[in-house]
């Protein structure tokens, strides 16, 4: 159900934005030498670091002949949250969090390029506030491109709820931890937007049939929107990175 | 062809660079990598720093919590220090529980700072036997690239000057707990401890090179097993030496390295205070 | 704080007590006593150990500390680390690529300068293992008291009032450092005073190996 106080009588949110309106996304690519590939993302106050390691030898149980094993590790730094998080990786949903992680990267990823190997993502929360799946995503998207693994598109999420303003009800975009703890429906989206299929779908709390489409709508909209912003970031770290990296290697 | 030469001759690479008395990187032996120091940047920790020593990056964010002091300690609160080299950091460490190295790692910097008694544990005590803060310090190394024991305690220090302690109001009593977070007081640092490592290079059997501030490859170049020689300083006094690994050395050598080490400290000094007077990067 | 060579040359290590061959089945062992600290220590090796931790280009070194309650703590690894590293210094482990050497301690009794009683024994164990050698190592501590004067290898009552331990361990050929691990806070001066006494006082530690690898070679021949 939309919860009630989600939207002001303006139709601002509890954070001043508007329903349609995404979180500022500031990233940076190759962020770390150690790495193949390495991002930087924030997503209004949720701060994510991506790294790539690979594609190399994969451990004979893990194997495929087929395609590219790709293994993901989501972690939260124990000062990440408002509590004290004990453990920083293991726990269910951590372990849930990589699970989804790999499912939507795998679709992105050119998986049949690299059989009998091993592509490693370790994903890293520095600060959480809401949304650290699709940061994540977003993220590891970049960090991908970084280490120039071949993908079949940007891989993208966005997260959507929604709120009522008097008698009509408005779709938001891109959920804060605020709106997350408020207890309103929270759709997430992992998709290829530029190819319009859905990588991973994933809804929260109850939501009326007829209000999904819209929710939906939103949310692919935000992936969109994301991927422009992702997109320009990965032009403008080319344009100076080129002859940055030259200097570096002679 | 500098690349290939590295791969197949590692040894006779490295010793190349160190008879022109020049480093990888292009550094001079003494020579320490840029340090930039950022604070306060992660608004969910009580504290947090990012240091970047060359490419070693560590983040560490303070987080308190109250708790009951331990009965034979009434008056003592606690500071809890971790050390995470998560395998994001380093090809070099699988996913899974904390490798040997980050628990040796651990162990370095929580003796350096329980050494150089830079917090007094009294001062977390709020009421003795009742009530005490706990200090959880945890680094989280995100790009590994040498000398990680400096990184560590500049960061931790670093979080440590900008922690400040909301006051608390224990009621013996009722034994309710309020906690004021708008009035928040400086915690009591005493000194300014900094760790300076080096790598301790064997060149031709005889000659020992001390290298200030190593990075992985030169750690690896020595013995692999992290930096050989770490010297911490608070206050003007030593507060830790660990030797570890790589060459032997010899009285002169010792001399030298702690004279490196003093020269160091007083560098790190400076960017730390600079950082905290202008709550910006710099150095 | 002024040294005189008199008083360096004035210096006493408590009395050193050592049995070799004190387990059966392992391949070389020692335990030694020094004053009222006892430490055991066993080597195996070289031996066959898993593909993973192989090296092509020397032995494998192992080292695995147990202190008397048995509890694995991360102080432990510290001490596995400090051991590990001075054993791969002083052992010639590229006679042995794709092996393992597997060092194993058992604490016995700690009454200070335990790690220092530890690795003096780990190296009287590696020699009587037979494994080839670069050079022997002889650990010794120190210790400063609240006066900030110098205490050669202190007693268990002189460690309750002291404000800073030191444990520097050397090689038998030029007298050079190998390791060094400190605790506590102490001066530039008391450190370099500790130092050489305790270079000076590694001759005690080299003699007293010298003596008892005679006395078991005797028996043997």
């Amino acid at each position: 159900m939309p919860a009630a106080d989600l939207l002001s009588s303006q139709g601002l949110r509890l954070d001043g934005r508007r329903p349609n309106e995404l979180r500022r996304i500031r990233c940076k690519l190759g962020v770390f030498t150690q790495p193949d590939g390495s991002a930087y993302l924030e997503q209004g106050n949720t701060k994510v670091l991506a790294a790539v390691y690979g594609p190399h030898q994969a451990s004979k149980s893990k194997m495929s002949t087929e395609a590219v094993v790709v293994n993901c590790q989501y972690s939260m730094a124990t000062f990440s949250t408002g509590e004290r998080k004990n453990r920083p990786r293991g726990d269910r949903k951590s372990q849930e969090m990589s699970m989804h992680l790999r499912q939507a990267l795998t679709a992105a990823i050119k998986t049949e390029m690299y059989p009998r190997s091993q592509i490693d993502i370790y994903i890293e929360v520095l600060q959480a506030d809401g949304g650290t799946y699709c940061a994540s995503v977003n993220a590891a998207s970049l960090a991908l491109i970084d280490s120039g693994i071949p993908l079949r598109a940007y891989v993208t999420a966005c997260s959507a709820s929604l709120g009522r303003q008097s008698a009509t009800h408005e779709p938001l975009v891109d959920v804060s931890h605020i709106e997350e703890a408020a207890d309103g429906v929270c759709l997430t989206v992992a998709s290829l937007p530029s190819t319009g299929s859905i990588a991973l779908l994933e809804m929260s709390n109850r939501l009326h049939m007829d209000h999904f489409n819209i929710v939906l709508t939103r949310a692919m909209q935000g992936c969109r929107d994301i991927e422009v912003i992702l997109d320009g970031a990965v032009r403008q770290h080319l344009a100076e990175g080129w002859t940055k990296q030259d200097v570096i290697t002679i | 062809m500098s690349e290939v030469y590295k791969l197949i001759h590692p040894v006779k690479h490295f010793n190349d660079y160190i008879s022109i008395k020049t480093r990888l990187d292009g550094r001079n032996f003494d020579e320490h990598r840029n340090i930039k120091l950022n604070v306060n940047s992660i608004k969910t920790a009580d504290a947090s720093a990012v240091v970047k020593c060359g490419n070693t990056t560590v983040v560490c964010g303070i987080k308190l919590e109250l708790a009951v002091p331990k009965a034979e300690e009434p008056d003592l609160g606690f500071l809890i220090t971790n050390v995470e080299l998560p395998a994001l950091c380093s090809s070099k460490y699988r996913p899974g529980p904390p490798s040997d190295y980050a628990q040796v790692i651990n162990n370095i910097v929580s003796e350096i700072i329980k050494n150089s008694k830079c917090i007094d544990l009294k001062d977390l005590c709020i009421v003795p036997d009742k009530l005490a803060w706990v200090v959880y310090c945890d680094m989280v190394c995100i790009d590994h690239d040498g000398s990680l024991v400096d990184a560590c305690i500049i960061a931790l220090i670093a979080s440590f000057k900008t922690l400040l302690l909301p006051s608390v109001n224990y009621d013996t009593e009722t034994e309710e707990i309020k906690v004021e977070t708008n009035e928040r007081i400086n915690l009591k640092i005493h000194g300014l401890p900094v760790a300076t490592s080096f790598a301790v290079y064997e060149h031709f059997q005889s000659q020992i090179i001390l290298l200030t501030d190593p990075t992985n490859y030169e750690e690896e170049m020595c013995g692999g097993n992290g930096s050989n020689l770490i010297i911490s300083y608070n206050k003007g006094l030593l507060c830790g030496i660990q030797k570890l690994g790589g060459g032997s050395l010899s009285t002169e050598n010792n001399e030298e390295a702690i004279r490196l080490a003093e020269q160091h400290t007083i560098a790190v000094e400076k960017v730390i205070n600079a950082c905290l007077e202008g709550k910006g990067t710099n150095k | 704080m002024v040294t005189d060579m008199k008083d360096v040359q004035d210096f006493k290590l408590k009395p050193m007590k050592c049995e070799f061959n004190f387990l059966s089945k392992s391949d070389g062992s020692a335990i030694l006593s020094q004053g009222d600290t006892v430490s055991l220590v066993s080597v195996n090796g070289p031996l066959d150990i898993k593909m993973t931790s192989q090296r092509i280009d020397k032995s494998t070194l192992e080292v695995l500390f147990s202190n008397k309650n048995g509890k694995p703590s991360v102080e432990n690894r510290y001490k596995e680390n400090i051991v590990k590293q001075t054993c791969e210094a002083a052992i010639l482990g590229s006679l042995y690529p794709r092996t393992g050497i597997n060092v194993t301690i058992q604490e016995l009794e700690d009454y200070g300068g335990f790690l220092a009683c530890t690795l003096n024994c780990t190296c009287l164990a590696l020699l009587n293992s037979g494994v080839s050698m670069r050079n022997v190592f002889a650990a010794v501590s120190c210790a400063v008291d609240n006066q900030g004067n110098v205490i050669l290898d202190p007693t268990h009552a002189q460690l309750q009032t002291s404000t800073a331990t030191m444990t520097f361990v050397f090689d038998s050929r030029d007298k050079s450092l190998i390791t060094c691990f400190t605790d506590g806070c102490f001066s530039q001066d008391a450190y370099r005073e500790a130092l050489e006494r305790s270079r000076s006082a590694s001759d005690l530690v080299f003699a007293f190996y010298r003596d008892i690898i005679r006395k078991y070679c005797n028996v043997i021949g």
